[in-house]
């Protein structure tokens, strides 16, 4: 998890998002716990109920799932639930984006395509 | 029935000519963290000297479970106001010492919990032999946060308790407040002009603006009806026509909006060619409350 | 009202006696281990008026400081003002029994005449109130002060300057009538009972007068 918290976006998303890159990362496997509404509270001085605003988010997505009295936990499947969901915000918030500002440069669809496997295969060179 | 809500209802206040509070009404529900947001002079102290029965009122009551407040020891203990310390008085300087005011939490607090009064004593390094004008501003702001939560009462409310505090203290003071009321659950209000560092801490806002509360709503909810839009001046007015602007700023041709509107009502603007950015709590009070300083 | 007794014994019946008590043993022990330090001896003639005459002042600071702090802890008013009664009572009482035992004391321990020389039989007289007729007059003194005090620290907050001036004038009254009640006392001035009645009658005058303002000051204070 991150250190601190930006204070452009709610903070409820934010934990919710924090707590999805730790699942994708495999921090916190499937039927693990993750971290209860009073340790995020206490983590980031935040109040409860926003950390467990973020937290039922996740349970609503069916990411977590409550156990009565203990916590919640990591649900069965709950990796690639999260990369399904990330994937359509990456199409709306990444992908969406770079076509329109290639579009206001006056990019054409090749010189895009091209630049994006680019940009790939430098990534895929750093990785080295 | 109302077991410990704190309703004031059409309160009334006045100083000579000045009308501080007019026709108010407020419902503070039981367990949560509440921040009471305001200008300078907006009255806040005032409305939590009448909440608290501290103060008097031209008009309104206000009750808490149900009964009235004023004079009544039964509501009366179980509610702290923790006022900011005043190093003079207005008949000289304030030579009570620190324990003066220790005693009479232990005295007046039911719950007083000494134990943790000590413990939080010993943390800050406060001399309970201390006179009061001798104090730093830190460690004023220091007593009155820990006569606060040492009450253990369950209504709470502090006035500027940050005021005086550097960077490090603050930030202890809201792990101390939210370990306090994880611990509790009871019910606090924080009057703050420190908006932004505050704004995570709070379940929900309270923002008294000219002798009303114009919000009392979830920190969240209440920003996430705000976004700043900007973009080609044509653009933007075409998009927010129809919404609530309240703020509008130009540069050259471009335009930055302040907006409240509900989520569902940005689509347009979503596909449209502009920025929409949220606003953090420190700018929607800006926007809600800045009238005066903004006419251009 | 439990609580508000409890507040006023903690932090002002005690505290005045206290202070007091400090200060009477003071002058009683410099003047015993010092009798020839002439300063000494002029503390010792005019002690009988402190704990008397700061009445006044410790009402007056019972209105602009300790009311505050009670009220901003939740103190009911009408807790603290019938409390408060009880308080001025004990406070009053208590300091006009301390002048009469350091007094009493002063007279056992010390060699008066040598201390005060010429003086001697004047303030000596105010020490032992070797005459009886100073005592209602000192006593009403004691119980009425602090009420006057406590009007005045109401009427402070209303009228800064004119507040003062009257504190001013009280003190000096208060000083002049407490040195009328010595040398009454120990014969120097030979006044007849009526103007000590008229005085009493003054002072519970004025005393009733500071009851009524503070008591309707009380029922809408406010912490400032």
């Amino acid at each position: 998890m991150r250190e601190e918290l930006n204070e452009k976006d709610l903070i409820y998303l934010q934990i919710a998002r924090m707590l999805e890159d730790d699942i994708l990362r495999e921090v916190y496997r499937e039927e693990e716990g993750v971290p209860s509404t009073n340790e995020l509270a206490r983590g980031y001085s935040i109040n409860p109920a926003t950390a467990a605003k973020g937290l039922n988010l996740l349970v609503d997505a069916g990411v977590l799932y409550k156990r009565r009295g203990i916590g919640m936990f990591v649900a069965k499947g709950a990796k690639e639930t999260v990369r399904e969901k990330r994937k359509a915000a990456f199409f709306d918030g990444y992908v969406k984006p770079l076509v329109q500002e290639g579009k206001f440069l006056g990019l054409t669809r090749e010189e895009l395509l091209a630049m994006v496997s680019m940009a790939q295969s430098e990534g895929e060179n750093d990785d080295e | 029935m109302n077991e410990n809500i704190l309703k004031a209802k059409g309160l009334c206040k006045s100083y000579g000519s000045n009308e501080v509070l007019k026709d108010l009404d407020l419902e503070i529900q039981p367990g949560k963290i509440y921040g009471l947001i305001g200008r300078n002079g907006a009255g806040k102290t005032t409305l939590l000297g009448i909440l608290t029965g501290q103060n008097t009122k031209n008009a309104g009551e206000v009750t808490y479970g149900g009964e009235q407040v004023w004079e009544n020891q039964k509501a009366l203990s179980q509610i702290c106001f923790s006022r900011e310390l005043q190093p003079t008085l207005f008949t000289g300087q304030n030579a009570l010492k620190v324990k003066n005011y220790l005693k009479m939490g232990k005295l007046f607090y039911p719950g007083w919990d000494q134990e943790y009064a000590d413990k939080l004593m010993a943390e800050f390094k406060v001399d309970p032999k201390k006179k009061i004008h001798q104090l730093s501003k830190g460690q004023m702001s220091m007593v009155t946060i820990l006569i606060a939560l040492a009450s253990r009462a369950p209504l709470t409310i502090l006035d500027e308790p940050a005021a005086g505090l550097d960077v490090v203290a603050r930030e202890r003071f809201y792990q101390l407040l939210l370990e306090d009321y994880m611990e509790t659950g009871r019910t606090f209000i924080v009057s703050t002009h420190i908006i932004e560092e505050a704004a995570s801490v709070f379940e929900q806002v309270i923002i008294l603006d000219e002798g009303k509360i114009i919000e009392n709503r979830p920190t969240e909810e209440l920003i996430a009806q705000f976004h700043g839009i900007s973009g080609r001046e044509d653009v933007v007015d075409e998009v927010t026509r129809g919404m609530e602007v309240l703020s509008t700023q130009m540069l050259g041709k471009h335009k930055l909006v302040t907006v409240r509107a509900d989520a569902n009502k940005l689509t347009a603007a979503q596909n449209a060619d502009v920025d929409i950015t949220p606003l953090s709590l420190q700018k929607v009070f800006v926007a809600l409350c800045g009238h005066e300083d903004t006419q251009q | 009202m439990k609580q508000a007794l409890l507040f006023l014994w903690d932090q002002y019946i005690s505290m005045i006696l206290r202070i007091n008590l400090a200060l009477g043993l003071l002058i009683l022990g410099v003047n015993y281990l010092f009798p020839q330090v002439a300063i000494f001896g002029s503390y010792l003639t005019i002690y009988p008026l402190f704990p008397i005459i700061f009445l006044l002042i410790y009402g007056y600071s019972f209105t602009t400081l300790y009311r505050d702090l009670a009220l901003s802890f939740q103190c009911r008013r009408t807790d603290l003002f019938w409390g408060s009664q009880a308080a001025f009572l004990a406070t009053g009482l208590g300091c006009a029994l301390l002048t009469a035992v350091m007094g009493f004391l002063a007279a056992h321990l010390l060699d008066l005449t040598a201390i005060m020389g010429k003086e001697g039989p004047l303030f000596q007289g105010g020490i032992l109130w070797a005459k009886p007729e100073a005592i209602p007059v000192l006593l009403i003194a004691a119980l009425t002060l602090q009420p006057m005090g406590a009007a005045l620290g109401c009427l402070y907050e209303k009228h800064k300057i004119i507040t003062t001036v009257i504190l001013v004038v009280l003190m000096l009254l208060g000083v002049a009538s407490t040195m009328l009640c010595l040398f009454i006392a120990d014969g120097t001035l030979p006044i007849s009972p009526s103007v000590i009645l008229w005085t009493c009658v003054g002072f519970v005058a004025l005393g009733l007068v500071g009851e009524l303002t503070y008591y309707r000051s009380n029922k809408n204070a406010v912490v400032r």
